[in-house]
């Protein structure tokens, strides 16, 4: 199923790519009018200590003799993308093979390439690089961070394609009769400690890719006989499905509602997050562009989602179903130090990026940069 | 909710320009209570006159809808200039006061919200249009947008456009042909025309073939095959040569009409004159009543007049929208999008002074920003997250807006007619570019005053002020905040949406 | 859509909280918002398809159950009423999968494969069969290979929960002789490109990957059968059925043949429906000599079906004259005469009398597939699968004005 070659042991990449440790940055202070955790709820006039790359406090007064960075605006973690390809092209797809669940996204990590300036722009700090649509298995989704160029988690979170976009009509398989079967098959076959064998014991999240609710009903039923954790990836609308998807655990990331989004769509976020299901978006930047994160936030927003709940979406929510909500998506003591500054509220759009901190580094300075990346 | 009474007043009413809706409203309400007459339901006349009943649509439309008194803690008069605590008073579907201290009419429905703003408009939109028109191809300079409009299978787009605060929108068919042909100002809530003919639409890298494409990963993806550069160009050589047509057919018509007036002057001599002759031949009877006679017959069977008629120049009626367009009395939008062809669009068009050009699209339009400010010509933008910013002015991505405002052009924002969905996400858009650069109250003129004025209904939309049609919208905030929702939207003097339903 | 949904579900709310000596335990469940699956429904005429009709009948549904039948009963004030009630109708061919995505066409041959996967629960056609009274459907995969897999049998209401739809049914493997297994094949020329360079490209192609699956399934010794040679070896030993789409004389007569042929050769003996028999009426012997059953296809409209068919109006009448067990079927179609009572109107119209028509698609089909223990008749214990008519069934005049699937009042004939 897998050519050997492509099964390569992830934690090598990422010392690969980071290169050598950068030197420790400049401890520093952020004092917000407005600090927006990630996680639903808004500090207001407080300080955020970053130390080391990391968060070292949130709240108290400023450490003396530290830098201390006046935020006359809005604070937010940076922004998690979900589901994006920038830079890698059709590298992202091994278009020879439908299943090919161990290799590696991190591999096709361009951690030069120029559009990753573009998120960072947008507040974007963490990206989940994931395989193309057209694979059932494409591989295992790879966490980096464009800010710094480096590979954040590879293997990260196994990729899989349970949509019409993954039947083809003249290559197996053809239905999702075939297209499960050859997925209980390379469950049944994973090898120990390989990317579907920790999926199926819950130690490494699923990114399920439906379109349909039919889709979802047929990948929850899948999800709950091998016991996955994760998302549902793509679902256009789970109206009359929120029952089901809300009993399995999954969450849902939605793909950028572009102008014109269905109201069905718009409206599912909210039913789902009324439900308790862990909503996020999917970022698709090198589609749909940089900003269509943040339109997606804001068009859901106009539809009903309350604007915590997006930024959520967007921040904490997104990591957990990343699985890295222990280091990512919220301003909190001991999270990497991730942080955006927005002229206004974060999910609105008529806020601008005023500055981005990534790994404690500042990355992005609106006014100092003229509205070009800091990198 | 829409009010349901809007649905039935289309059948009698429909393209009824705002300005004289009186008369066909009146009829419409004639007969609709000649048939409450027949079908034995006076009933429905006299419930009407019941304040705040539930009437059917006619019946109601012959009075004036229910009196408005809007309170806001802001009343946006236009971008920039801002009432605090303010009431607008609405009475027989204009705006009749804005103060402080107004005098609310008795029997007034109080709406209060945060902010209370014009409607917004998109001047770039396919909403309301059957969607084959929309989408077509290959139009006609003279196709009218307003023969187009759809109001059935299009009700649930525009209500949604109406709970977005899109009241009107300048909707355009043929929206991927060279030629898309007259646009329809239409207002949104009940789909009828405030404008039958509001500009001619045309566009430049559009109209090439069908074209489709197999992915690197299999699948095949459909799309319009991209127009050459010198197709490109050679369509707006098209576009010139159309106006030039035009210049020539109405001085041809002007011509025709003074020749005519003159003949028509020459024929009331002569015939003035064979009179009097013949009257004077008629005295002389004994002498000359053969001569007369021959000088009668003439005058009886008019041959000299058919000889010497002027000629009418022959109707074509491309020629007739274009003439239209070169004398300044439609707008022309060119749709265009890379800096080569904007600078050929005005090169080509400058000597019609007259003319008034709007760009769509306008990509790159920052490079010509010299020369759209010389000729005041506005620039419709469509901020999309997808556009991609390469930092030189060929190419500025979300931040076009803002940087076409800073250079002095008059920036109007529309959705670009991808979808009619999509006007609905008008305020995302402006919202976008407010985001990216663009001042705030320059994107809310961008999708208020400024598609009025450009498209000659300043007078009637688009501001809040004393006489101007009530088409407004009541918010919970700022106008293009994300969070922000549409309390009350009023089109046409009544409550079309009230998020309260 | 969303609005709508949410509308009908407060009418349905409403109209309970209307009733409020509504019978059964079950009414408390309504605060929760889930409908309630008791009711008492008051029949002037009962049709029972189990052989009798009942004069003035009270039928108890409980919990989704039928809990009494009381004939010579007046109605209870809370009784929903109806001139006639029949057994929910059963169409043993709706044809509501998701098209090609349904069939696995990696190979012609996946009797393996299950056709639930390609069954969508929000498909909006399910909700049209429920209110045409059609409580309980067969979906096999689409036609599009020889033997496409498992047969489904689902309720037509019940929520996006497909799983709680299914009725345990007989095990069907569904495939088809004919022109469709082959239409999308041709041979290569060259190097092949795609999964349709293949065999088979004529009938006598179709008969082969047939016979060759079969045979070879026989003589593969039961250690060393994969998943798809055992359910093939099952369909031998007739623990699972074989449904077969055959319109033509030719196709219908080589179903039977290679039954025959399989039993002479000592493999066992399948258990044949034939689906889509248009021509059995010219076959009927060869049908009564194998005893196997038949789902007719929508009458249709020029005579001829598919492959050149020729279907009489009298068909049905023929082959049930002649003791064969005949199914009705509308394959779900979008066209408004392609309903399953419309299609028993015809049927009666060719010489069938009413009770007849009505076993046509209740009793029969039930026993066919297999669910005679839940559904396809009135009967204590049966499933409350019930169509309230405003007359005598399949008249032109009459129509379905109340459905019951499994107790829940899908169409309120007070409504």
């Amino acid at each position: 199923m897998l050519t050997p070659l492509l099964l390569e042991p992830a934690l090598v990449l990422a010392g690969a790519l980071g290169g050598p440790p950068p030197a420790a940055p400049e401890t520093l202070a952020l004092r917000a009018a407005h600090v927006h955790v990630g996680d639903g709820t808004v500090l207001e006039d407080t300080v955020v200590v970053l130390e080391g790359g990391k968060i070292a406090r949130v709240g108290g007064d400023a450490p003396s003799g530290v830098r201390v960075i006046e935020v006359d605006g809005h604070l937010s973690p940076g922004l998690i993308a979900l589901r994006d390809g920038t830079g890698a092209g059709s590298e992202r797809t091994e278009s020879t093979r439908k299943l090919t669940p161990t290799v590696d996204l991190a591999r096709a990590f361009d951690p030069e390439h120029p559009d990753w300036a573009r998120l960072v722009r947008e507040g974007i700090t963490t990206v989940v690089l994931t395989p193309g649509s057209s694979r059932v298995a494409g591989g295992v989704g790879a966490i980096v961070s464009p800010a710094l160029g480096e590979v954040v988690k590879p293997g990260a979170l196994v990729c899989l394609g349970a949509s019409s976009r993954s039947l083809s009509t003249n290559e197996e398989p053809t239905s999702y009769a075939g297209l499960y079967a050859h997925l209980g098959r390379a469950f049944s076959e994973a090898a120990d400690g390989s990317p579907l064998a920790r999926a199926k014991a819950g130690s490494l999240p699923v990114m399920m890719e439906v379109v349909e609710r039919s889709e979802a009903m047929l990948a929850v039923e899948f999800a709950k006989e091998h016991g996955l954790v994760g998302a549902l990836v793509g679902l256009r609308r789970a109206d009359g499905a929120v029952e089901a998807i809300a009993a399995s655990g999954l969450g849902v990331v939605f793909e950028p509602a572009g102008v014109g989004a269905s109201r069905t769509t718009l409206m599912s976020a909210r039913l789902l997050h009324e439900a308790g299901v862990p909503i996020a978006f999917t970022a698709d930047a090198e589609s749909r562009g940089a900003a269509a994160l943040r339109m997606a936030a804001a068009a859901y927003v106009r539809a009903g989602l309350g604007s915590e709940a997006a930024l959520q979406a967007m921040t904490h929510g997104a990591a957990e179903i990343a699985g890295v909500s222990g280091s990512h998506g919220t301003i909190a003591a001991g999270k990497v130090a991730e942080l955006v500054v927005w002229s206004g509220a974060p999910t609105d759009l008529t806020s601008r990026v005023l500055h981005v901190f990534a790994g404690g580094e500042h990355v992005y300075d609106a006014q100092a940069h003229g509205g070009q990346e800091a990198r | 909710m829409r009010s349901k009474t809007l649905g039935p007043r289309r059948h009698t009413a429909r393209r009824t320009p705002l300005l004289h809706a009186q008369a066909p409203l009146t009829r419409a309400a004639g007969l609709a209570l000649l048939a409450a007459g027949v079908l034995g339901q006076t009933a429905w006349a006299q419930d009407s006159e019941a304040p705040g009943s539930e009437a059917p649509a006619a019946a109601s439309a012959a009075e004036e809808p229910q009196a408005l008194a809007i309170r806001a803690a802001r009343v946006v008069l236009r971008p920039g200039q801002v009432l605090e605590n303010a009431t607008v008073v609405v009475e027989g579907r204009r705006i009749t006061a804005i103060g402080a201290d107004v005098e609310v009419p008795e029997g007034a429905r109080v709406l209060e919200g945060d902010v209370v703003c014009a409607g917004f408009i998109d001047p770039w939109s396919v909403a309301g249009l059957d969607a084959n028109s929309a989408r077509a191809t290959s139009s006609e300079a003279f196709a009218r947008a307003a023969d187009a409009v759809d109001p059935y299978s299009q009700e649930h787009v525009l209500d949604e456009l109406v709970r977005a605060g899109v009241l009107a929108t300048r909707s355009i068919v043929g929206a991927r042909a060279p030629f898309g042909g007259l646009s329809v100002f239409l207002r949104t809530a009940d789909a009828q025309p405030l404008l039958d003919e509001s500009a001619l639409h045309t566009a430049v890298g559009v109209g090439g073939g069908f074209s489709q494409q197999r992915s690197f990963d299999g699948s095949l993806t459909f799309g319009f095959s991209e127009v050459d550069p010198l197709q490109r160009l050679a369509q707006i050589d098209k576009i010139a040569d159309q106006l030039r047509a035009g210049a020539k057919y109405g001085a041809d018509r002007v011509e025709y009409e003074l020749e005519l007036a003159e003949w028509q002057k020459e024929i009331a001599d002569k015939e003035e004159e064979l009179q009097d002759d013949f009257k004077k031949a008629k005295k002389d009877r004994d002498k000359k009543v053969k001569k007369a006679e021959d000088d009668g017959k003439e005058f009886k069977e008019k041959k000299y007049k058919e000889a010497r008629r002027p000629r009418e120049p022959r109707f074509d009626p491309e020629k007739a929208v274009f003439a239209r367009v070169v004398n300044g009395e439609l707008p022309l939008v060119v749709r265009a999008d890379r800096a080569l062809e904007i600078r050929d669009i005005l090169k080509q068009t400058a000597e019609f002074d007259r003319l008034r050009l709007v760009v769509a699209g306008g990509r790159s339009a920052l490079a010509c920003a010299r020369d759209l400010v010389a000729r005041d010509v506005p620039v419709i933008v469509t901020p999309s997250a997808s556009a991609k910013s390469t930092g030189d002015s060929l190419n500025r991505g979300l931040g076009l807006a803002g940087d076409l405002h800073a250079a002095g052009i008059e920036v109007l924002i529309g959705s670009g007619g991808s979808s009619a969905l999509a006007s609905r996400d008008l305020p995302l858009l402006a919202a976008l570019a407010v985001g990216h650069g663009l001042d705030a109250d320059a994107a809310l003129h961008a999708i208020t005053r400024g598609p009025a004025q450009v498209f000659d209904l300043g007078a009637d939309v688009g501001t809040l002020r004393r006489g101007r049609a009530a088409e407004l919208i009541v918010l919970s905030g700022n106008p293009l905040s994300s969070s922000t929702r549409v309390l009350f939207a009023v089109s046409n003097g009544e409550v079309v949406h009230s998020d309260a339903d | 859509m969303l609005n709508t949904m949410l509308l009908s579900t407060k009418i349905t709310l409403a109209a309970a909280a209307l009733l409020p000596s509504a019978a059964g335990p079950a009414q408390d469940a309504g605060q929760d918002a889930a409908p309630t699956r008791s009711h008492t429904v008051h029949a002037e005429t009962l049709y029972t398809s189990a052989g009798d009709s009942i004069r003035n009948a009270l039928i108890v549904v409980d919990d989704g159950k039928i809990a009494a039948v009381s004939p010579g009963v007046e109605a209870t004030r809370d009784a929903i009423r109806a001139k006639v009630v029949t057994a929910g109708m059963i169409d043993a061919s709706a044809r509501i999968n998701v098209g090609l995505r349904s069939v696995e066409q990696g190979s012609e041959i996946t009797p393996e494969v299950e056709s639930r996967f390609g069954i969508d629960p929000f498909d909006a056609r399910w909700a049209r069969l429920a209110r045409s009274g059609v409580t309980t459907a067969f979906v096999a995969p689409l036609n599009q290979n020889c033997i496409g897999g498992f047969g489904t049998v689902v309720k037509t209401a019940g929520g996006a929960d497909l799983v709680g739809r299914t009725v345990e049914s007989a095990r069907m493997i569904c495939g088809a002789i004919g022109s469709q297994p082959s239409q999308r094949n041709s041979p290569a020329f060259g190097r092949p490109s795609g999964l349709y360079n293949r065999r088979p490209t004529t009938r006598m192609g179709v008969e082969w990957e047939w016979r060759q699956s079969f045979f070879d399934a026989g003589q593969t010794p039961a250690e060393d059968a994969n998943e798809r040679t055992r359910t093939l070896q099952d369909a031998l030993a007739g623990r699972v059925g074989v449904f077969v789409q055959a319109w033509a004389t030719q196709d219908i007569r080589t179903a039977v043949f290679l039954k025959e042929e399989l039993m002479r050769e000592g493999f066992g003996e399948l258990q044949l429906v034939v689906d889509c028999a248009a021509e059995a009426w010219r076959e009927i012997d060869m049908l009564k000599r194998t005893g196997t059953a038949v789902v007719l296809p929508p009458l249709p409209s020029q005579g001829r079906t598919r492959d050149s068919a020729l279907m009489p109006l009298d068909t049905a009448h023929r082959l049930v004259e002649a003791g064969v067990d005949v199914c009705l079927s509308a394959h779900a179609g979008d066209n408004p005469g392609a309903r399953l009572d419309v299609q028993a109107g015809f049927a009666m119209r060719g010489g069938l009398d009413r009770a007849q028509a009505l076993r046509a698609v209740t009793a029969v089909p039930a026993r066919v597939l297999g669910i005679a223990d839940r559904v396809g008749t009135v009967e204590v214990g049966k499933d409350a699968d019930l169509v309230l008519w405003n007359g005598e069934p399949f008249e032109i005049t009459s129509r379905p004005v109340g459905v019951l699937v499994g107790g829940e009042l899908v169409v309120d004939p007070r409504d």
